[in-house]
Parts: C-alpha cells; sequence; structure tokens
C-alpha cells in the first residue's frame, strides 16, 4: 500500500466520521422538531396494537380493525342492496365512534361514508369506477391501521393527500365536473412524467459521458 | 462504474440500496436525509405515485466535500421491491458502484430476502457484473421488532442465508430508530471510495 492510498483512507474516514457524526447534532441542528424520526425510539408510543406488525403481514390490510368493513366491502361484489349498504355505513360509524381521537382514522372513513351513501342511494347505476375506488381507499386505510406506529404524522398526512386526491378526482367525476378533473390529474401526471424523464435522461447523459470517457481513455493520455 | 473526471477533479460515485419491498431501505435514506439535514444540503426526492410507498425509486444525494485533491460527490438510489419494476431495478442499478443490501429481519420475510437477492444477482449478471465483485455490505434491518414481541430471524440464518458465500461486511440495524443506518452508510462509503483508489491514483 502506498502513502497516497493511505492518506485517502484516512482523509475519507476523517471525513466521515465527521460528517456523521450523531454526538454533535443537536447543537447544529436549527430546528428540533422537523424530524419525527428521529425522535421515533423514545416517542415510539407503547402501543396499544403490540401485534400490528403481524396484522401487516396478513393478507386482508388492517387486520382485526377492518374486518367487519372488509367483509362487507367483499359481500359488495355478489350484490349492492340497502341491506349491505346499511351494514357497511352502521360499521364505518361504530369504527369511527371507537377511534374518534386518531384524526387520519376519521378523515379516511369519512371518504368511505361519501362514497358508500352514493352507491347506497345509486347502487347498480352508481359510476362503474365506484367499487374500485372504495376497495382503493379502505385498503389504504387498512395500511394504515397496520402501519399506525411506524410511520410519523407527517407520512400519514401525505400518504392522506395522496388518497383525498383520488377521491376528490373521483367525486368530481360523478359530479359531471370531469372537465377540468381530467386536466388536474393530467396535469399531475405530466409533471411526475416530467420528473421521471428528468431522472431518466440524467442516467442516460451520464452513460453518455461514461463512453467518452472510456473512448479517451483508450487513447494513449498525457502523464 | 464511478465518474472520474481528472480535470474537475471530481469522482462521482452511485451507490443503491436494494432489497425486498418494504425492507427499510426508503426509510434508511430518510433518516439520514432528516438527520443530517443541516449538513449534507441537499435535498432527497421521492418519485412515488398513489397508494405505494416506492413506485419508482428515492434519491439522494450527498456532497462529500474535497478528499485528496478530488471533489467526491456520491448519488444514493433505493430501488422499487414490487416484482413487476424490474425494469425500474435495472435502470438504476447500471453503472453502480456499491450496494447495500438491506434484508428484512422478519421471520415472515425470510424468503423475500433470498429472492431479492437472487433477483439483485441477475439483473447485474445482465450487465456483465459479478456481485461478489461489487462493494457490498449487508444490513440486517428491523431488528428493533424484537423489543416487539415479533419473531425475527437469528443473525446466523440471515448470514447463512444471504452471506455464507459473498462474505461482505454486515450489520444489524434498525433504520427506524436509526440504529446502525449511519454506519452502514459510512462502511459502504468507505469500501466504495477503496475500490475506486486505484483508478484515483492512476489519472
Ligand atoms: N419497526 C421497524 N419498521 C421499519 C424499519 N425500517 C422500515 N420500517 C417500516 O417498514 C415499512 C417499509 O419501509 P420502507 O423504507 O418504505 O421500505 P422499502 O420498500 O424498502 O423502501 C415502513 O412502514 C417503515 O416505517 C425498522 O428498522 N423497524
Ligand atoms: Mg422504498
Amino acid at each position: 500500500m502506498t502513502d497516497k492510498e493511505d492518506a485517502l483512507s484516512t482523509a475519507l474516514d476523517q471525513r466521515l466520521d465527521d460528517l456523521f457524526d450523531e454526538g454533535n447534532l443537536d447543537v447544529e441542528e436549527p430546528k428540533p422538531s422537523v424530524s419525527e424520526k428521529s425522535s421515533a425510539p423514545k416517542d415510539k408510543p407503547q402501543n396499544s396494537r403490540p401485534n400490528n406488525f403481524k396484522a401487516t403481514e396478513s393478507q386482508q390490510p388492517g387486520g382485526e380493525v377492518m374486518r367487519g368493513l372488509n367483509a362487507l366491502l367483499l359481500s359488495m361484489e355478489w350484490e349492492i342492496d340497502d341491506s349491505v349498504m346499511s351494514k357497511y355505513l352502521a360499521e364505518i360509524q361504530r369504527l369511527q365512534e371507537l377511534h374518534k381521537d386518531d384524526m387520519f382514522f376519521i378523515n379516511f372513513t369519512k371518504m368511505l361514508e361519501s362514497i358508500g351513501l352514493y352507491l347506497k342511494r345509486h347502487k347498480v347505476h352508481a359510476h362503474q369506477d365506484t367499487l374500485k375506488i372504495l376497495q382503493e381507499i379502505q385498503a389504504g386505510l387498512g395500511l394504515l391501521v397496520d402501519m399506525q406506529d411506524s410511520l410519523s404524522d407527517k407520512e400519514k398526512k401525505i400518504y392522506f393527500n395522496q388518497t383525498y386526491e383520488r377521491f376528490q378526482v373521483f367525486r368530481k367525476q360523478i359530479t359531471g365536473k370531469s372537465a377540468d378533473v381530467t386536466k388536474a390529474s393530467l396535469n399531475k401526471n405530466t409533471e411526475l412524467v416530467t420528473l421521471i424523464r428528468g431522472i431518466v435522461r440524467k442516467e442516460l447523459a451520464m452513460l453518455r459521458k461514461e463512453l467518452l470517457e472510456e473512448l479517451r481513455s483508450a487513447q494513449p493520455k498525457q502523464p | 462504474m464511478a465518474l472520474i473526471n481528472p480535470k474537475k477533479k471530481e469522482v462521482q460515485v452511485k451507490i443503491v440500496y436494494y432489497g425486498p419491498g418494504r425492507g427499510g431501505k426508503t426509510t434508511n435514506l430518510e433518516y439520514i436525509n432528516q438527520k443530517f439535514k443541516s449538513r449534507i444540503k441537499a435535498e432527497m426526492v421521492t418519485v412515488k405515485t398513489y397508494g405505494d410507498r416506492t413506485l419508482f425509486f428515492d434519491f439522494l444525494p450527498l456532497d462529500i466535500g474535497s478528499i485528496n485533491g478530488y471533489d467526491i460527490k456520491i448519488q444514493f438510489y433505493t430501488v422499487p421491491g414490487q416484482v413487476k419494476y424490474n425494469a425500474t431495478r435495472k435502470l438504476v442499478l447500471r453503472g453502480v458502484d456499491g450496494i447495500v443490501f438491506v434484508a428484512d429481519s422478519m421471520g415472515l420475510r425470510r424468503e423475500m430476502n433470498i429472492r431479492s437477492l437472487q433477483n439483485l444477482e441477475e439483473n447485474l449478471r445482465s450487465f456483465n457484473k459479478d456481485l461478489s465483485r461489487i462493494p457490498l455490505v449487508f444490513q440486517y434491518n428491523k431488528r428493533d421488532l424484537a423489543a416487539h414481541n415479533i419473531a425475527l430471524l437469528p443473525l446466523e440464518t440471515m448470514q447463512q442465508d444471504l452471506n455464507a458465500k459473498l462474505n461482505a461486511p454486515y450489520l444489524e440495524a434498525s433504520a427506524i430508530t436509526g440504529d446502525n443506518v449511519a454506519l452502514t452508510m459510512k462502511k459502504i462509503i468507505s469500501i466504495t471510495i477503496g475500490s475506486l483508489k486505484k483508478k484515483l491514483e492512476e489519472k
């Protein structure tokens, strides 16, 4: 090993130690409240659902909590009648009562309730995507229940917002204001596509650079 | 392949966090991004779509600064775990310089870890690369779950399943509490840059 190599490792290790020194962070960090993750160990609630990670692994998202709702949703695939819809709405109310302190849970169930009411009113004449949306949002809620303790409030909010956007798009579709909705969701899509395209383009630029680099290094180079 | 630009004295290194879906790759980068925000001075980009945490990938640039006259820039990526996103995984793997394999310690994820590692090897092979010759660190994640009475794979089992032949450095970690997350990153940076030493000297 040459001196040069040694110097490099030492310098690098030193730099990495400085960069990732967790001990000194408190002094440097301007805002202590930003990160929910970093305070997770001590804040982590001695949770009410000790087995929530196991629930995650089961087939149906939401485990025990969502069992009734999931069963009713499943039966809607056979038939959507007043009886099943009333039971569904009643189950939502029961859950809302049980989880009334959990804002995310309540907000999710409000979307389910709203679509449930619509479905009850229109039954088979409801928009063809209704059941699909209901399934999606309900699965989303189930996932939230499963992941309760491992998601920060910020993540929950992002998650909720994504779902809510989806819900809004659907709602506007069924109330007929589809023109600008399509445009709005199209815009969102375009944004994403632009972002991905940007990244892919960068990848290609890198590839090109690499190839040039290789070509260049194949030629005789100056000392 | 790292981009070494002798004229600008700049090295660009690509490190990929690979592993089964929901194993904690994104959480690793999020932790670093949050915890070291004040020092990193860069933004993590997560490309995601509805209902899934990583449909595409996360991207975190990290500027190490100047070492021996070379400005070292590292780009961290995570890959999506779902089977159907293999094209994205390949794209992200292209030109990789170092890999952190984030394995999920939950008993139920044993198969998934093994399959994901196989998938990594296959994808690399399609670029004519050999995993045993790429800087690699294993991270056995979610060790915190033991405290929640969740069945975890014993360390020896994970080592046997994943690392028996490769014999790469490994760490037990918890991305959610941050245990050994920074250490994992330090390790992979250190061995990846180490593997580039020769090239840095030549230029
Ligand atoms: N208990 C625990 N949960 C974790 C840990 N790392 C990740 N998770 C959770 O596992 C889920 C999947 O994590 P994510 O980082 O999105 O996985 P990815 O698909 O590999 O990017 C999330 O709910 C995380 O909060 C960990 O070390 N311990
Ligand atoms: Mg992810």
